[in-house]
């Protein structure tokens, strides 16, 4: 679910012209996907639809980098 | 005035005079959110790292290339350099190693000073050179070889790499006198104190650096480094400035523009902020409101220049800043500058209305470009009075009593329909629209090599009303072959490693396909 939304937003909003497939583990900042200020989007998406809230140092590629990391964050904060 | 030989020389004289002052040991000179130095410290990093580049062989007016993020050693190093009288080349660490490669051949240092993690990341042709480590720091030093010149310059205090429009960058020669020169300037133009805390944003290889380094040594003042990873993070970079006590910033409005978006201001408490400087580009009205609204005990001013001259006019901006408020302003020339206007081929006063190229002289101006005598001699220009010039390339007006208004790149300028156009000139007007957070505008070629301007924009409310009241606010403002031909609503404009709207990224974004429809709606 937490997976499904994210994957949804990047490749709605973030990048709408990647063709690839999308997988769990793929690297989203790691293999250029996202850039930085796509990772702040994503972060304030995140807040927003989530209720949750990032501190400044996590706002971190081991928080961001894939589908799963993503939702591992999310769900410790919940 | 500073009156020294050379920027080394201030640098020396500055922690001899800075070790006599109580709080020599205990002041926090630098803070890289990991480490921290006192000036004492400081200056014994600068002393290690020196001993140590002698003993390689490094000697005073050698060339050394710089290839760090920026930290606590870093900074040291880059001292340690400065205090030998070697010119310093700061490259981008993030640079590709193509780029890299490229100012390493145009510039033939005799070394690079590089993070260790850093050396996969040069071309293979200087990774098998001898080696170095520097001790207690994470730096090592390749020797790469080059001959030196017999008939070195010895006037180079450092060389700045620019984006050439070419696409090979080009190397501006900085001066002694000019890095003094503006040192002094910055440092007694603004009222800046040792109780001070400045916050350094911009890399080194960006002239915004030498600010911040520089100036806060100056008031024996602390200097906090933000490295590549902070300053993409304007969460981080909020909380910084309060947990800091930052009271000093200066940025491209890029990162202002950032910080006011994503960096949650009202969390956190920034009355320590005393100045804040922002130059490079222009700030858009609605994040200059924004933000004079959290960081009210500020003063504020834009700074102007280009590389060649560094910064050379500048404006306070007002404190109440209204909806009429022209953000296109940059003031009145430096101390150290003299401002006069090219129009129609002659150089010319400043005087009321006048428009024209902004030609800048004075202590400042650099000596030219490595190895480009002609490109030099089409930017440097001496008038029949002697007077050296640096043509900026930028159009100006003279404006009653505010000083001077920027108009535009005179390279962006295109001809449409017959008409001149400044595509800078459409820009500033969607950048005062408040429905805008920042726009970049450029012109493109259709399959009928017929020309289109594109106006790739950011925005704070819905795309449609957006786009709706943008149309408005331009038919009312510019002749209607200056509007758009297409729309491009963007979730973030691409930006330069400087932090600047990338145009190059611009001109081949994918919404520009040509199997697209005009006026597309993108979200990206």
């Amino acid at each position: 679910m937490i997976k499904t939304s994210i994957k949804e937003f990047v490749l709605s909003e973030l990048a709408p012209h990647f063709s690839g497939e999308l997988a769990d583990d793929f690297s989203l900042i790691g293999d250029g996907l996202i850039d930085s200020i796509s990772t702040l989007q994503l972060v304030d998406f995140i807040e927003k639809k989530f209720g949750i809230e990032f501190e400044p140092h996590e706002v971190d590629r081991d928080n961001l980098d894939t589908l799963t990391s993503i939702e591992a964050f999310i769900i410790s904060r919940q | 005035m500073l009156s020294h030989k050379s920027l080394g020389q201030w640098v020396r004289a500055r922690f001899d005079d800075l070790a006599t002052q109580p709080g020599f040991t205990t002041n926090q000179a630098c803070n890289d959110l990991s480490n921290n130095r006192t000036h004492l410290e400081l200056k014994q990093d600068v002393d290690h790292i020196q001993t140590q580049l002698a003993k390689i062989g490094v000697r005073a007016y050698d060339r050394v290339s710089l290839c760090t993020t920026k930290s606590c050693d870093s900074y040291a190093a880059l001292l340690a350099l400065v205090s030998a009288d070697v010119c310093y080349i700061p490259i981008d660490s993030l640079a590709p190693s193509f780029r890299v490669g490229s100012i390493i051949r145009d510039s033939r240092p005799k070394g690079i000073l590089i993070d260790l993690d850093l050396t996969d990341s040069l071309p293979n042709e200087f990774k098998n050179v001898p080696q170095h480590r520097i001790h207690n720091t994470e730096l090592i030093y390749l020797d790469l070889g080059f001959e030196q010149l017999a008939d070195v310059n010895k006037e180079l205090a450092y060389i700045l790499y620019t984006s050439g429009s070419t696409g090979q960058p080009k190397g501006v020669l900085i001066s002694h006198a000019n890095a003094l020169s503006f040192i002094n300037w910055a440092a007694l133009n603004f009222e800046f104190s040792q109780a001070d805390t400045f916050a350094s944003v911009a890399p080194y290889h960006f002239d915004l650096s030498v600010f911040d380094l520089f100036v806060s040594l100056y008031w024996g003042a602390g200097v906090v480094l933000f490295n590549d990873q902070h300053i993409r993070n304007p969460l981080l970079l909020a909380q910084q400035i309060e947990a800091h006590g930052i009271s000093v910033w200066y940025s491209t409005p890029t990162i202002l523009v950032l910080m006011e978006r994503y960096g949650k201001l009202g969390k956190y408490t920034h009355a320590s902020l005393r100045t804040v400087l922002y130059a490079g580009e222009i700030l858009p009205l609605t994040s200059l409101k924004s933000l004079g609204s959290y960081w009210g005990n500020a003063s504020w001013y834009n700074l102007y220049g280009p590389t060649e001259t560094n910064v050379c006019t500048w404006a306070k901006v007002s404190k109440q800043v209204t909806d009429n408020f022209d953000v296109s302003l940059i003031g009145q020339p430096c101390s150290h500058s003299t401002a006069h206007i090219l129009s129609k081929g002659n150089i010319e006063p400043l005087g009321v209305d006048l428009e024209g190229e902004l030609l800048i002289s004075g202590d400042t101006v650099s000596l030219g470009y490595l190895n480009n005598k002609a490109l030099t001699a089409e930017k440097f220009i001496t008038c029949e009075a002697g007077i050296r010039w640096y043509c900026t390339g930028d159009q100006v007006r003279v404006i009653d009593g505010l000083g001077l208004k920027y108009l535009g790149r005179l390279d962006r300028m295109i001809k449409k329909r017959g008409y001149r156009i400044e595509l800078d000139e459409v820009q500033t007007a969607l950048e005062q629209c408040t429905t805008i957070r920042r726009a970049a505008v450029i012109a493109t070629q259709d399959r009928d090599q017929e020309v289109n301007i594109v106006a790739f924009y950011e925005t704070l409310t819905s795309e449609d009303l957006a786009s709706q009241s943008a149309r408005n606010h331009i038919e009312r403002r510019l002749p209607n072959y200056m509007w758009p031909d297409r729309w491009v609503c963007l979730k973030s404009l691409p930006l330069t490693s400087t932090a600047k709207i990338d145009y190059q990224a611009l001109t081949s974004h994918p919404a520009l396909n040509p199997s697209q429809a005009p006026n597309i709606k993108e979200d990206t």
